[in-house]
């Protein structure tokens, strides 16, 4: 043993300092916590939440008075139920109307509708009964919502492409060891960051401007926001791939492209499989919204029957964004077990 | 020998990293050509950073690495990929890529960069892959499985056909069978060593096991501390040098006196 390191006198074991089991700075930053919640919940009326529930679950169980929760669930449930599955359509309406070939499953119905007029004559009000013809299609409303919801499968899975495509470059000069220099890797690591700080529902508000309402603006909404993540998740991957390998490749004369293709590349594929699934599942579900900003897909028809108290309709729009997402919950789930 | 005869000569070179450790001291070597040159040491005597500055994965701060009588520009590796192949120490074949294209990466070097990323080595190149791997016994069934699939006995065989499909003049092996049992480790020396004689290429390999050096090398050159202490063929090769050669704390004088009294010490590293 060298001078220096018996100038601390070794103890036996028994008197080794132990700590103690919660240390005065934890203590203290646990109380710091404590009173910062408690201040923030007087703001976010996380009191009254609480309240309000309590209150909810005590009528619901109990069965007896009156709690502002349920009324008000009570009531949208009203609204929503029974779904709207049939559309109604007056054949004076629809252009080229043929009676001899009508839609499949759909029948024509003579509707009775009673109107007031003031009869300019008189001055009198009058009741007049108006009789118009209306073709029925039974399922019409529910295909239409089915055909919005592909719209926005499409809108999704052209969004992750988009990612997909822009996130190739924002890896390889995200990466250390990749990007010819810092200041390259600095810039795209920056855009990468900046493209996930923007909403996508922000950025489909203005690409909506820019490019009309519509699903373009949804596309792009999404593929720029999500761009932002796989670059990120790309360029780290990237890096973290095994270096051996890619040694091996370099000393046997391979270029950065080369070591990329055959040294990096498949190494990370199965886990960019796995990023590219939880962005093309994450984009469905953006996606069912993006369309109220106007930026096509679903989302729009929601809105627009929304505000026009179709609740009904709303109803049937809810049930088939509801089914898809478990939908795809099974299926991904499936798919991520069969490939990892 | 002669210096027209050296396949691979090393004048000067030094390696000093940025924190001051100087992993090479001013390294002269020459390896003639066709010689199996076995290099001994303990880890962190230099080994696989004289390798590494030789394949250009390090650039020496110092000094000259001439080729068949030709210095080597320092960085340009694609050149010097089509001369010089490695064999790694850990195998280091791409786990998730094929058996083939595993061995098709060590030629990556001759093919322009459109084939390279395409995949597209031509049917010729392929030939040879799949001769070479014939060569170091590995059969059809394996053509197209991926690496990680196979024993390490059977990744190092890869690495070795990967090695020799560019047909290079020099092959530089860095401790092949570090994580190979022993008998295998046997079967992968013996299979090098006969490949650089059908192919005619030179050999310097970095070796921890003694009794392998002694069975397989033609030459064998000792470093300790960033130096070379030691050159010898193997039957000279005995236990007061190796003591001196792995003993810590001696200096390079008593390996080259190589006291008689340090041999027992030896035991314990060829166990």
């Amino acid at each position: 043993m060298s001078a220096s390191d018996s100038v601390v006198a070794a103890r036996p074991p028994q008197q080794w300092a132990l700590r103690p089991w919660l240390r005065t700075r934890t203590l203290l930053l646990l109380l710091l916590l404590a009173a910062l919640a408690l201040v923030s919940a007087r703001r976010t009326e996380i009191d009254r939440m609480f309240a309000l529930s309590a209150e909810a679950v005590a009528v619901g169980v109990g069965g007896e008075g009156h709690s502002q929760v349920l009324d008000g669930l009570a009531r949208i449930v009203g609204h929503l139920w029974p779904l709207q599955l049939s559309e109604t359509r007056p054949v004076s309406r629809i252009e080229n109307f043929d009676r001899a070939q009508l839609p499949w499953g759909s029948h024509l119905e003579v509707e009775r509708r009673r109107e007031q007029h003031l009869d300019p004559d008189t001055l009198q009000m009058t009741e007049t009964t108006v009789e118009r013809e209306v073709l029925v299609e039974p399922y019409g409303y529910l295909l239409h919502v089915l055909w919005l919801m592909v719209e926005t499968l499409e809108i999704a899975a052209w969004g992750t492409l988009i990612a997909i495509v822009l996130a190739a470059p924002l890896a390889v000069l995200g990466a250390r060891g990749y990007s010819p220099n810092r200041a390259v890797y600095a810039l795209t690591r920056g855009i990468s960051s900046l493209l996930r700080a923007i909403p996508d529902l922000v950025s489909a508000l203005f690409l909506v401007l820019a490019f009309g309402f519509g699903p373009i603006a949804g596309v792009l909404a999404l593929g720029l926001h999500t761009a932002g993540f796989l670059g990120k998740f790309f360029a780290e991957d990237v890096e973290n791939a095994p270096r051996g390998p890619q040694d091996a490749l370099r000393a046997a004369g391979a270029g950065r492209l080369e070591l990329l293709r055959y040294a990096v590349l498949p190494q990370v594929l199965p886990s960019y499989i796995g990023y590219i699934q939880y962005i093309l599942e994450r984009n469905i579900r953006t996606a069912t919204v993006i369309g109220i900003v106007g930026a096509g897909g679903i989302g729009q028809e929601l809105k627009g029957r929304f505000e026009m108290f179709d609740f009904q309709h709303v109803g049937t729009i809810l049930v088939v964004i509801f089914l898809t997402v478990v939908a795809l919950e099974l299926i991904t789930g499936r798919m991520r077990a069969r490939l990892i | 020998m002669s210096d027209a005869e050296a396949m691979l000569r090393l004048h000067g070179v030094g390696v000093r990293y940025a924190d001051g450790t100087v992993a090479l001291d001013a390294v002269e070597l020459s390896v003639p050509r066709g010689q199996f040159c076995v290099l001994l040491g303990s880890s962190g005597a230099g080994k696989s950073t004289l390798l590494r500055a030789v394949n250009g994965l390090i650039v020496p701060s110092s000094g000259v690495v001439e080729l068949d009588g030709q210095a080597l520009r320092p960085g340009d590796l694609r050149s010097r990929g089509r001369k010089i192949a490695t064999i790694h120490q850990g195998i280091d074949l791409v786990p998730r890529l094929s058996v083939l294209d595993n061995v098709l990466c060590g030629d990556i070097a001759a093919l322009p960069l459109w084939r390279a990323l395409l995949g597209r080595f031509g049917r010729a190149r392929q030939r040879a892959a799949c001769m070479l791997l014939a060569e170091v016994g590995l059969d059809e069934s394996q053509l197209y499985r991926r690496a990680s699939e196979l024993s390490g006995g059977q990744q190092q065989r890869v690495g070795i056909a990967r090695a020799f499909i560019s047909r290079p003049p020099l092959v530089l092996a860095d401790e092949p069978v570090a994580s190979l049992d022993p008998r295998i480790s046997r079967d992968i020396l013996a299979l090098l060593r006969r490949s650089a004689r059908m192919h005619g290429a030179t050999v310097l390999c970095s070796l921890h096991q003694i009794e392998l050096a002694r069975e397989f090398a033609d030459r064998i050159v000792g470093m300790r501390g960033g130096r070379i202490v030691l050159d010898c063929a193997p039957q000279q090769l005995d236990d007061a040098r190796l003591a001196a050669l792995y003993q810590r704390g001696t200096s390079d004088a008593a390996v080259a006196a190589a006291p008689a009294a340090a041999a027992i010490e030896i035991e314990g590293l060829r166990a």
